[in-house]
Protein backbone atom coordinates (compact mmCIF):
# COMPACT_ATOMS: atom_id res chain seq x y z
CA UNK A 1 0.00 0.00 0.00
CA UNK A 2 1.65 3.07 -0.88
CA UNK A 3 1.52 6.17 -2.96
CA UNK A 4 2.41 6.19 -6.75
CA UNK A 5 6.06 6.16 -7.12
CA UNK A 6 6.90 5.93 -10.73
CA UNK A 7 5.67 8.36 -13.02
CA UNK A 8 6.93 7.44 -16.32
CA UNK A 9 6.05 10.18 -18.47
CA UNK A 10 6.37 8.50 -21.66
CA UNK A 11 3.53 6.32 -20.65
CA UNK A 12 1.17 9.32 -19.90
CA UNK A 13 -1.80 9.70 -21.97
CA UNK A 14 -1.82 11.86 -25.37
CA UNK A 15 -2.25 15.69 -23.83
CA UNK A 16 -1.47 15.17 -20.33
CA UNK A 17 0.02 17.60 -17.96
CA UNK A 18 3.68 17.13 -17.82
CA UNK A 19 5.48 16.04 -14.70
CA UNK A 20 6.07 18.66 -12.09
CA UNK A 21 9.77 18.81 -10.84
CA UNK A 22 11.34 20.31 -7.81
CA UNK A 23 13.45 22.96 -7.56
CA UNK A 24 16.98 22.58 -7.45
CA UNK A 25 17.73 22.66 -3.79
CA UNK A 26 14.64 20.00 -3.29
CA UNK A 27 15.96 17.73 -6.01
CA UNK A 28 19.74 17.82 -4.95
CA UNK A 29 18.73 16.81 -1.34
CA UNK A 30 16.33 14.21 -2.32
CA UNK A 31 19.03 12.96 -4.89
CA UNK A 32 21.92 13.14 -2.15
CA UNK A 33 19.70 10.63 0.21
CA UNK A 34 19.17 8.46 -2.82
CA UNK A 35 22.64 8.66 -3.24
CA UNK A 36 23.51 7.73 0.51
CA UNK A 37 21.19 4.92 0.93
CA UNK A 38 22.46 3.18 -2.46
CA UNK A 39 26.19 3.45 -0.94
CA UNK A 40 25.35 2.14 2.48
CA UNK A 41 23.11 -0.69 1.05
CA UNK A 42 25.44 -1.43 -1.81
CA UNK A 43 29.09 -1.76 0.05
CA UNK A 44 28.48 -1.42 3.89
CA UNK A 45 25.87 -3.93 4.21
CA UNK A 46 27.69 -6.65 2.05
CA UNK A 47 30.67 -5.79 4.66
CA UNK A 48 28.71 -6.43 7.92
CA UNK A 49 27.06 -9.68 6.33
CA UNK A 50 30.83 -10.88 5.46
CA UNK A 51 31.73 -9.79 8.87
CA UNK A 52 28.51 -11.80 10.39
CA UNK A 53 29.10 -15.06 7.98
CA UNK A 54 33.10 -15.03 9.38
CA UNK A 55 32.13 -14.75 12.99
CA UNK A 56 32.19 -18.34 15.12
CA UNK A 57 28.64 -17.74 16.55
CA UNK A 58 27.28 -16.23 13.17
CA UNK A 59 28.26 -19.38 11.73
CA UNK A 60 26.52 -21.20 14.24
CA UNK A 61 23.56 -19.38 13.64
CA UNK A 62 23.54 -19.23 10.51
CA UNK A 63 23.62 -22.85 10.05
CA UNK A 64 21.09 -23.38 12.82
CA UNK A 65 18.93 -21.22 10.70
CA UNK A 66 19.17 -23.06 7.36
CA UNK A 67 18.78 -26.14 9.35
CA UNK A 68 15.48 -28.13 8.35
CA UNK A 69 15.09 -29.10 12.18
CA UNK A 70 16.99 -25.53 13.57
CA UNK A 71 16.46 -26.39 17.35
CA UNK A 72 15.82 -23.42 18.23
CA UNK A 73 12.39 -20.85 16.93
CA UNK A 74 13.35 -17.89 14.43
CA UNK A 75 12.52 -15.78 16.89
CA UNK A 76 15.58 -16.83 19.47
CA UNK A 77 17.85 -16.72 16.43
CA UNK A 78 17.28 -13.14 14.99
CA UNK A 79 17.72 -11.67 18.81
CA UNK A 80 20.88 -13.69 19.22
CA UNK A 81 21.91 -13.10 15.45
CA UNK A 82 21.21 -9.19 16.00
CA UNK A 83 23.78 -9.25 19.12
CA UNK A 84 26.17 -10.73 16.72
CA UNK A 85 26.03 -7.98 14.13
CA UNK A 86 25.77 -4.72 16.01
CA UNK A 87 29.05 -5.96 17.62
CA UNK A 88 30.33 -4.42 14.30
CA UNK A 89 30.73 -0.54 13.63
CA UNK A 90 29.83 -1.10 9.85
CA UNK A 91 26.39 -3.00 10.78
CA UNK A 92 25.49 0.20 13.23
CA UNK A 93 26.43 2.64 10.75
CA UNK A 94 24.02 1.10 7.45
CA UNK A 95 21.40 0.52 10.10
CA UNK A 96 21.91 4.27 11.53
CA UNK A 97 22.40 5.69 7.47
CA UNK A 98 19.17 3.45 6.82
CA UNK A 99 17.36 4.77 9.28
CA UNK A 100 18.37 8.77 8.75
CA UNK A 101 17.49 8.29 4.85
CA UNK A 102 13.96 7.03 6.20
CA UNK A 103 13.58 10.05 8.61
CA UNK A 104 14.87 12.63 5.86
CA UNK A 105 12.29 11.35 3.08
CA UNK A 106 9.99 13.30 5.20
CA UNK A 107 12.20 15.65 6.65
CA UNK A 108 13.55 17.15 4.13
CA UNK A 109 11.22 15.91 1.12
CA UNK A 110 8.06 17.30 2.67
CA UNK A 111 9.73 21.26 2.63
CA UNK A 112 11.07 20.13 -0.86
CA UNK A 113 7.09 19.78 -2.13
CA UNK A 114 5.99 22.32 0.77
CA UNK A 115 8.14 25.13 -1.32
CA UNK A 116 6.47 24.38 -4.72
CA UNK A 117 2.91 23.97 -3.29
CA UNK A 118 1.86 26.97 -6.05
CA UNK A 119 3.13 25.62 -8.58
CA UNK A 120 1.80 21.96 -7.30
CA UNK A 121 -1.65 23.23 -6.95
CA UNK A 122 -1.56 24.76 -10.59
CA UNK A 123 -0.44 21.72 -12.02
CA UNK A 124 -2.70 19.63 -9.74
CA UNK A 125 -6.04 22.13 -11.08
CA UNK A 126 -4.66 21.90 -15.11
CA UNK A 127 -4.83 18.00 -15.03
CA UNK A 128 -8.04 17.83 -12.82
CA UNK A 129 -9.48 19.71 -16.32
CA UNK A 130 -8.64 16.74 -17.73
CA UNK A 131 -11.40 13.97 -17.63
CA UNK A 132 -11.44 11.21 -14.66
CA UNK A 133 -11.84 7.65 -15.61
CA UNK A 134 -13.69 5.02 -13.79
CA UNK A 135 -15.42 5.96 -10.60
CA UNK A 136 -14.40 6.64 -6.88
CA UNK A 137 -17.02 6.09 -4.04
CA UNK A 138 -16.08 7.54 -0.64
CA UNK A 139 -19.56 7.66 0.90
CA UNK A 140 -19.51 3.89 2.97
CA UNK A 141 -19.14 5.11 6.71
CA UNK A 142 -15.77 3.21 7.53
CA UNK A 143 -14.61 2.37 11.13
CA UNK A 144 -10.79 2.85 11.50
CA UNK A 145 -9.39 -0.17 12.49
CA UNK A 146 -7.37 0.32 16.00
CA UNK A 147 -4.31 -1.24 14.48
CA UNK A 148 -4.09 1.05 11.76
CA UNK A 149 -5.44 4.68 13.68
CA UNK A 150 -1.91 6.13 14.40
CA UNK A 151 0.60 4.29 13.12
CA UNK A 152 2.98 6.88 10.88
CA UNK A 153 3.86 4.01 8.52
CA UNK A 154 7.49 4.23 7.48
CA UNK A 155 7.96 7.33 9.43
CA UNK A 156 5.55 9.11 7.69
CA UNK A 157 4.43 11.73 9.74
CA UNK A 158 0.70 11.78 10.46
CA UNK A 159 0.25 8.52 9.01
CA UNK A 160 -1.20 8.04 5.03
CA UNK A 161 -3.01 11.17 5.42
CA UNK A 162 -0.84 13.20 8.02
CA UNK A 163 0.16 15.59 4.92
CA UNK A 164 -2.09 16.83 1.96
CA UNK A 165 0.39 16.63 -0.57
CA UNK A 166 1.78 13.43 -0.02
CA UNK A 167 0.72 11.76 -3.16
CA UNK A 168 2.85 14.57 -4.78
CA UNK A 169 6.36 13.75 -2.17
CA UNK A 170 5.45 10.14 -3.28
CA UNK A 171 5.44 10.62 -6.82
CA UNK A 172 7.60 13.81 -7.68
CA UNK A 173 10.68 13.33 -4.76
CA UNK A 174 10.66 10.04 -2.78
CA UNK A 175 9.98 7.73 -5.71
CA UNK A 176 12.04 8.66 -8.95
CA UNK A 177 15.18 10.05 -6.07
CA UNK A 178 15.28 7.72 -3.20
CA UNK A 179 13.08 4.52 -4.27
CA UNK A 180 14.59 4.40 -7.23
CA UNK A 181 17.66 2.28 -6.10
CA UNK A 182 16.29 0.15 -4.23
CA UNK A 183 18.02 -1.47 -1.61
CA UNK A 184 15.63 -0.49 1.58
CA UNK A 185 13.15 -2.47 3.28
CA UNK A 186 12.94 -6.06 1.56
CA UNK A 187 13.79 -4.45 -1.97
CA UNK A 188 17.64 -5.51 -3.14
CA UNK A 189 20.03 -3.30 -4.01
CA UNK A 190 19.12 -1.59 -7.42
CA UNK A 191 16.03 -3.00 -8.06
CA UNK A 192 13.20 -1.35 -9.75
CA UNK A 193 9.68 -1.84 -7.96
CA UNK A 194 8.10 -0.42 -10.77
CA UNK A 195 9.18 -3.61 -12.95
CA UNK A 196 9.16 -6.02 -9.62
CA UNK A 197 5.36 -5.09 -9.61
CA UNK A 198 4.98 -5.77 -13.23
CA UNK A 199 6.83 -9.08 -12.73
CA UNK A 200 4.55 -10.23 -10.39
CA UNK A 201 1.46 -9.20 -11.94
CA UNK A 202 2.73 -11.63 -14.29
CA UNK A 203 2.42 -14.17 -12.02
CA UNK A 204 -0.89 -14.85 -12.71
CA UNK A 205 -1.44 -18.03 -14.33
CA UNK A 206 -4.49 -17.41 -16.98
CA UNK A 207 -3.31 -15.24 -19.88
CA UNK A 208 -6.39 -12.92 -19.60
CA UNK A 209 -8.61 -11.47 -16.78
CA UNK A 210 -12.00 -9.94 -17.02
CA UNK A 211 -12.31 -8.03 -13.43
CA UNK A 212 -9.52 -8.12 -10.78
CA UNK A 213 -9.97 -6.39 -7.32
CA UNK A 214 -6.69 -5.12 -5.32
CA UNK A 215 -7.32 -4.82 -1.67
CA UNK A 216 -5.15 -1.99 0.00
CA UNK A 217 -4.83 -0.35 -3.23
CA UNK A 218 -3.48 3.12 -2.28
CA UNK A 219 -2.09 5.45 -4.98
CA UNK A 220 -2.58 2.60 -7.83
CA UNK A 221 0.97 2.13 -7.99
CA UNK A 222 -0.16 -1.66 -8.73
CA UNK A 223 -3.21 -1.49 -10.50
CA UNK A 224 -0.88 0.42 -13.40
CA UNK A 225 0.98 -2.56 -13.77
CA UNK A 226 -2.15 -4.92 -13.74
CA UNK A 227 -3.11 -2.56 -16.40
CA UNK A 228 -0.02 -2.74 -18.25
CA UNK A 229 0.01 -6.80 -17.98
CA UNK A 230 -3.62 -7.04 -18.45
CA UNK A 231 -5.28 -4.03 -20.25
CA UNK A 232 -8.59 -6.08 -21.10
CA UNK A 233 -8.98 -6.41 -17.45
CA UNK A 234 -11.74 -3.94 -15.38
CA UNK A 235 -9.88 -2.79 -12.27
CA UNK A 236 -11.48 -2.24 -8.58
CA UNK A 237 -9.49 -1.37 -5.62
CA UNK A 238 -10.47 -0.40 -2.05
CA UNK A 239 -8.38 1.20 0.26
CA UNK A 240 -8.86 2.82 3.94
CA UNK A 241 -7.34 6.11 3.14
CA UNK A 242 -9.60 8.56 1.10
CA UNK A 243 -6.36 10.64 0.33
CA UNK A 244 -4.77 7.62 -1.66
CA UNK A 245 -7.91 7.01 -3.26
CA UNK A 246 -8.20 10.34 -5.04
CA UNK A 247 -4.50 10.27 -5.83
CA UNK A 248 -5.05 6.99 -7.24
CA UNK A 249 -8.22 8.23 -9.55
CA UNK A 250 -6.18 11.10 -10.60
CA UNK A 251 -2.91 9.67 -11.24
CA UNK A 252 -4.88 6.57 -13.39
CA UNK A 253 -7.00 9.09 -15.14
CA UNK A 254 -3.93 10.71 -16.08
CA UNK A 255 -1.74 7.44 -17.19
CA UNK A 256 -4.99 7.18 -19.54
CA UNK A 257 -6.82 3.90 -17.47
CA UNK A 258 -10.36 3.48 -15.63
CA UNK A 259 -10.65 2.51 -12.20
CA UNK A 260 -13.24 1.67 -9.56
CA UNK A 261 -12.08 2.50 -5.86
CA UNK A 262 -13.77 2.45 -3.13
CA UNK A 263 -13.47 3.74 0.21
CA UNK A 264 -13.62 0.00 2.58
CA UNK A 265 -12.00 -1.97 5.20
CA UNK A 266 -11.73 -4.93 2.92
CA UNK A 267 -10.47 -7.55 6.05
CA UNK A 268 -14.34 -6.65 7.09
CA UNK A 269 -16.73 -5.48 4.07
CA UNK A 270 -15.71 -4.60 0.97
CA UNK A 271 -18.73 -4.00 -0.62
CA UNK A 272 -18.30 -6.40 -3.43
CA UNK A 273 -21.19 -8.55 -4.71
CA UNK A 274 -20.30 -12.62 -3.93
CA UNK A 275 -18.31 -14.35 -6.93
CA UNK A 276 -17.84 -11.10 -8.85
CA UNK A 277 -14.07 -11.10 -9.60
CA UNK A 278 -11.43 -13.54 -11.71
CA UNK A 279 -8.16 -12.19 -9.84
CA UNK A 280 -7.19 -10.76 -6.65
CA UNK A 281 -3.72 -9.60 -6.56
CA UNK A 282 -2.01 -7.87 -3.76
CA UNK A 283 1.07 -5.66 -3.19
CA UNK A 284 3.17 -4.99 0.03
CA UNK A 285 0.00 -5.07 2.34
CA UNK A 286 -0.05 -8.37 4.08
CA UNK A 287 2.89 -6.85 6.39
CA UNK A 288 1.18 -3.47 7.41
CA UNK A 289 -1.99 -5.50 8.89
CA UNK A 290 -1.67 -8.15 11.89
CA UNK A 291 -2.12 -11.55 11.42
CA UNK A 292 -6.04 -11.64 12.44
CA UNK A 293 -6.63 -9.07 10.06
CA UNK A 294 -5.00 -10.90 7.61
CA UNK A 295 -6.96 -14.11 8.16
CA UNK A 296 -10.18 -11.78 7.84
CA UNK A 297 -9.04 -10.43 4.30
CA UNK A 298 -8.52 -13.99 2.94
CA UNK A 299 -11.65 -14.92 3.84
CA UNK A 300 -13.30 -11.66 2.30
CA UNK A 301 -11.08 -12.20 -0.85
CA UNK A 302 -12.51 -15.80 -0.92
CA UNK A 303 -16.38 -14.49 -0.65
CA UNK A 304 -15.88 -11.88 -3.98
CA UNK A 305 -13.72 -14.26 -6.11
CA UNK A 306 -15.22 -16.26 -8.74
CA UNK A 307 -14.92 -20.23 -8.09
CA UNK A 308 -11.58 -21.26 -10.53
CA UNK A 309 -10.41 -17.37 -9.96
CA UNK A 310 -7.00 -16.56 -8.57
CA UNK A 311 -5.43 -14.60 -6.18
CA UNK A 312 -1.58 -13.38 -6.35
CA UNK A 313 0.32 -11.97 -3.26
CA UNK A 314 3.35 -10.17 -2.71
CA UNK A 315 5.11 -9.51 0.42
CA UNK A 316 8.58 -9.67 2.02
CA UNK A 317 9.84 -13.14 2.41
CA UNK A 318 9.37 -15.10 5.22
CA UNK A 319 12.22 -15.52 7.81
CA UNK A 320 12.21 -19.05 6.91
CA UNK A 321 13.52 -18.28 3.49
CA UNK A 322 16.25 -15.91 3.94
CA UNK A 323 19.56 -16.06 4.99
CA UNK A 324 20.47 -15.85 8.88
CA UNK A 325 21.74 -12.19 8.71
CA UNK A 326 18.68 -11.12 6.22
CA UNK A 327 16.36 -12.08 8.75
CA UNK A 328 17.97 -9.62 11.15
CA UNK A 329 17.97 -7.11 8.30
CA UNK A 330 13.91 -7.50 7.44
CA UNK A 331 13.74 -8.08 11.56
CA UNK A 332 14.93 -4.07 11.85
CA UNK A 333 12.22 -2.37 9.98
CA UNK A 334 9.37 -3.39 12.59
CA UNK A 335 10.96 -1.06 15.54
CA UNK A 336 13.02 1.34 13.24
CA UNK A 337 10.90 1.94 10.43
CA UNK A 338 7.36 2.11 11.96
CA UNK A 339 6.18 -1.59 10.78
CA UNK A 340 4.53 -2.96 14.17
CA UNK A 341 3.26 -5.71 11.98
CA UNK A 342 6.13 -6.50 10.29
CA UNK A 343 7.94 -9.26 11.86
CA UNK A 344 4.81 -10.84 13.49
CA UNK A 345 3.73 -11.43 9.49
CA UNK A 346 7.12 -12.59 9.03
CA UNK A 347 6.90 -15.25 11.46
CA UNK A 348 3.86 -16.04 10.25
CA UNK A 349 3.05 -18.39 6.65
CA UNK A 350 0.90 -16.66 4.04
CA UNK A 351 0.45 -19.60 2.58
CA UNK A 352 -1.31 -21.96 5.43
CA UNK A 353 -3.61 -18.37 5.69
CA UNK A 354 -4.94 -19.17 2.18
CA UNK A 355 -5.54 -22.85 2.94
CA UNK A 356 -7.12 -21.82 6.01
CA UNK A 357 -9.78 -19.61 4.02
CA UNK A 358 -10.02 -22.30 1.73
CA UNK A 359 -8.07 -21.54 -1.11
CA UNK A 360 -6.25 -24.48 -2.61
CA UNK A 361 -3.02 -25.16 -5.20
CA UNK A 362 -0.94 -22.71 -2.95
CA UNK A 363 2.34 -22.21 -3.29
CA UNK A 364 5.28 -19.31 -3.01
CA UNK A 365 8.49 -18.86 -4.30
CA UNK A 366 10.82 -15.52 -4.71
CA UNK A 367 10.73 -14.12 -8.26
CA UNK A 368 13.95 -11.41 -7.51
CA UNK A 369 17.36 -11.21 -5.19
CA UNK A 370 17.62 -11.54 -1.22
CA UNK A 371 14.01 -13.75 -2.12
CA UNK A 372 12.26 -10.15 -2.98
CA UNK A 373 9.42 -10.28 -4.44
CA UNK A 374 8.28 -13.01 -2.72
CA UNK A 375 5.20 -14.42 -4.39
CA UNK A 376 2.06 -16.27 -3.06
CA UNK A 377 -0.62 -17.26 -5.37
CA UNK A 378 -3.16 -19.83 -5.07
CA UNK A 379 -7.14 -20.59 -6.75
CA UNK A 380 -10.14 -20.91 -5.31
CA UNK A 381 -11.77 -23.94 -6.03
CA UNK A 382 -13.76 -23.96 -8.76
CA UNK A 383 -16.45 -26.00 -7.18
CA UNK A 384 -16.26 -24.22 -4.19
CA UNK A 385 -19.30 -23.78 -2.20
CA UNK A 386 -19.67 -20.15 -0.66
CA UNK A 387 -20.75 -21.62 2.59
CA UNK A 388 -16.22 -22.58 2.99
CA UNK A 389 -15.57 -19.08 3.36
CA UNK A 390 -17.42 -18.91 6.45
CA UNK B 1 61.32 14.01 33.09
CA UNK B 2 57.59 14.49 34.26
CA UNK B 3 55.25 16.90 32.71
CA UNK B 4 52.88 19.41 34.45
CA UNK B 5 50.32 17.00 33.44
CA UNK B 6 51.17 14.10 34.58
CA UNK B 7 51.70 15.60 38.07
CA UNK B 8 48.26 16.56 37.99
CA UNK B 9 46.87 12.93 36.53
CA UNK B 10 46.44 13.88 33.37
CA UNK B 11 49.01 12.73 31.32
CA UNK B 12 48.78 11.16 28.01
CA UNK B 13 49.73 7.45 26.25
CA UNK B 14 51.73 9.05 24.11
CA UNK B 15 53.73 10.72 26.87
CA UNK B 16 52.47 14.39 25.60
CA UNK B 17 51.00 17.00 27.07
CA UNK B 18 47.01 17.27 27.29
CA UNK B 19 44.61 19.64 27.67
CA UNK B 20 42.62 19.71 31.05
CA UNK B 21 39.00 18.97 30.93
CA UNK B 22 36.94 21.43 29.47
CA UNK B 23 33.65 20.90 32.10
CA UNK B 24 31.21 19.14 31.76
CA UNK B 25 30.32 16.25 29.03
CA UNK B 26 27.27 17.88 28.03
CA UNK B 27 26.16 15.30 24.80
CA UNK B 28 27.50 12.08 26.73
CA UNK B 29 28.27 8.85 24.48
CA UNK B 30 24.71 8.37 23.97
CA UNK B 31 24.57 11.63 21.84
CA UNK B 32 26.63 10.28 19.02
CA UNK B 33 24.00 9.25 17.23
CA UNK B 34 22.46 13.12 17.00
CA UNK B 35 25.98 14.38 16.45
CA UNK B 36 25.67 11.71 13.42
CA UNK B 37 22.82 13.62 12.48
CA UNK B 38 23.94 16.80 12.66
CA UNK B 39 26.82 15.68 10.50
CA UNK B 40 24.23 14.04 7.77
CA UNK B 41 22.49 17.36 7.88
CA UNK B 42 25.36 19.30 7.11
CA UNK B 43 26.37 16.91 4.70
CA UNK B 44 23.49 17.50 2.90
CA UNK B 45 23.34 21.23 2.68
CA UNK B 46 27.14 21.09 1.04
CA UNK B 47 25.93 18.89 -1.88
CA UNK B 48 22.76 21.05 -2.35
CA UNK B 49 25.34 23.75 -2.91
CA UNK B 50 27.69 21.52 -5.12
CA UNK B 51 25.05 20.69 -7.34
CA UNK B 52 24.10 24.40 -7.52
CA UNK B 53 27.96 24.72 -8.25
CA UNK B 54 27.99 22.42 -11.64
CA UNK B 55 24.59 23.55 -12.52
CA UNK B 56 25.57 27.49 -12.35
CA UNK B 57 28.67 26.59 -14.52
CA UNK B 58 26.61 24.32 -17.21
CA UNK B 59 24.86 27.60 -17.30
CA UNK B 60 27.06 30.01 -17.76
CA UNK B 61 29.47 28.05 -20.34
CA UNK B 62 25.88 27.68 -21.87
CA UNK B 63 24.10 30.72 -21.68
CA UNK B 64 27.30 33.20 -20.99
CA UNK B 65 24.68 34.14 -17.93
CA UNK B 66 22.32 32.33 -15.12
CA UNK B 67 19.47 34.15 -12.80
CA UNK B 68 18.29 32.73 -9.60
CA UNK B 69 15.51 31.46 -10.96
CA UNK B 70 17.07 29.46 -14.13
CA UNK B 71 18.98 27.80 -11.48
CA UNK B 72 16.07 26.97 -9.32
CA UNK B 73 14.29 25.65 -12.28
CA UNK B 74 16.63 23.82 -13.74
CA UNK B 75 16.08 19.71 -14.29
CA UNK B 76 19.56 18.25 -15.70
CA UNK B 77 19.14 15.64 -18.31
CA UNK B 78 21.36 13.74 -20.55
CA UNK B 79 25.21 13.85 -20.77
CA UNK B 80 24.78 16.68 -17.35
CA UNK B 81 22.64 14.21 -15.21
CA UNK B 82 25.20 11.69 -15.92
CA UNK B 83 27.91 13.50 -14.74
CA UNK B 84 25.90 15.17 -11.60
CA UNK B 85 24.88 11.25 -10.63
CA UNK B 86 28.82 10.24 -11.07
CA UNK B 87 30.15 13.48 -8.64
CA UNK B 88 26.89 12.63 -6.06
CA UNK B 89 27.81 9.07 -5.82
CA UNK B 90 31.69 9.58 -5.18
CA UNK B 91 30.39 12.56 -2.84
CA UNK B 92 28.23 9.90 -0.52
CA UNK B 93 31.06 7.16 -1.22
CA UNK B 94 33.95 9.40 0.58
CA UNK B 95 31.49 10.33 3.36
CA UNK B 96 29.99 7.56 4.34
CA UNK B 97 32.59 5.51 3.52
CA UNK B 98 35.09 7.62 5.53
CA UNK B 99 34.81 5.22 8.55
CA UNK B 100 35.92 2.42 6.57
CA UNK B 101 38.83 4.49 4.89
CA UNK B 102 40.83 4.12 8.59
CA UNK B 103 40.95 0.31 7.51
CA UNK B 104 40.94 -0.47 3.90
CA UNK B 105 43.65 1.71 2.59
CA UNK B 106 45.52 0.25 -0.07
CA UNK B 107 45.98 2.18 -3.06
CA UNK B 108 43.36 0.43 -5.44
CA UNK B 109 40.61 0.78 -2.67
CA UNK B 110 41.63 4.57 -1.75
CA UNK B 111 41.57 5.20 -5.43
CA UNK B 112 37.94 3.53 -6.06
CA UNK B 113 36.91 5.19 -3.19
CA UNK B 114 37.88 8.63 -5.30
CA UNK B 115 36.13 7.67 -8.31
CA UNK B 116 39.39 6.70 -10.14
CA UNK B 117 41.20 3.34 -11.23
CA UNK B 118 44.53 2.69 -10.59
CA UNK B 119 47.03 2.96 -13.87
CA UNK B 120 50.01 1.50 -12.29
CA UNK B 121 51.17 -1.01 -9.54
CA UNK B 122 52.32 0.91 -6.41
CA UNK B 123 56.33 0.81 -6.36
Amino acid sequence: MTFLTNLDDTTLKAGAVPTFALSQRGRAGMQLLGAVQKYSSGVLRPMAAEAFEADKRGKELAAQHAAAEPGTSARERINAAREVCERDNVYRLERFIQRWVAEENFNRGIPAIEERREKFEAFNAAQGETELLGTLDLAAEVSVPKYYDQVEWHLEPGGWDGYDLYGALFAYGVGPYVFSHGGYAAVGVGDDITKQRVNTIKQFPKASYARIYEPGCGGVSTLKAVNAVFPEAELHGSDLSPLLLKNGQKMASRFGFPVHLKLADAAHDTGEADESFDGVITYALHHELPPKANREMFREMFRIMKPGADIVLSDPPPFRAVSMFHAVILDWDTEHREEPFFSAVLHDSLDAMLKEAGFENVESYAIGQDQYPWVTRAMKPASAPQAEAA
Amino acid sequence: MGHAGDEAGLGSPGGGRVMEPTGKDYLGPDSVTDVARMLMALVSEVWIMRDRQIVTEHLLETNGSVTREELDEFVPSGDLAAQITAERDRFARLVAGAPIAAVRRSVPEILERAGLKAQAAAN
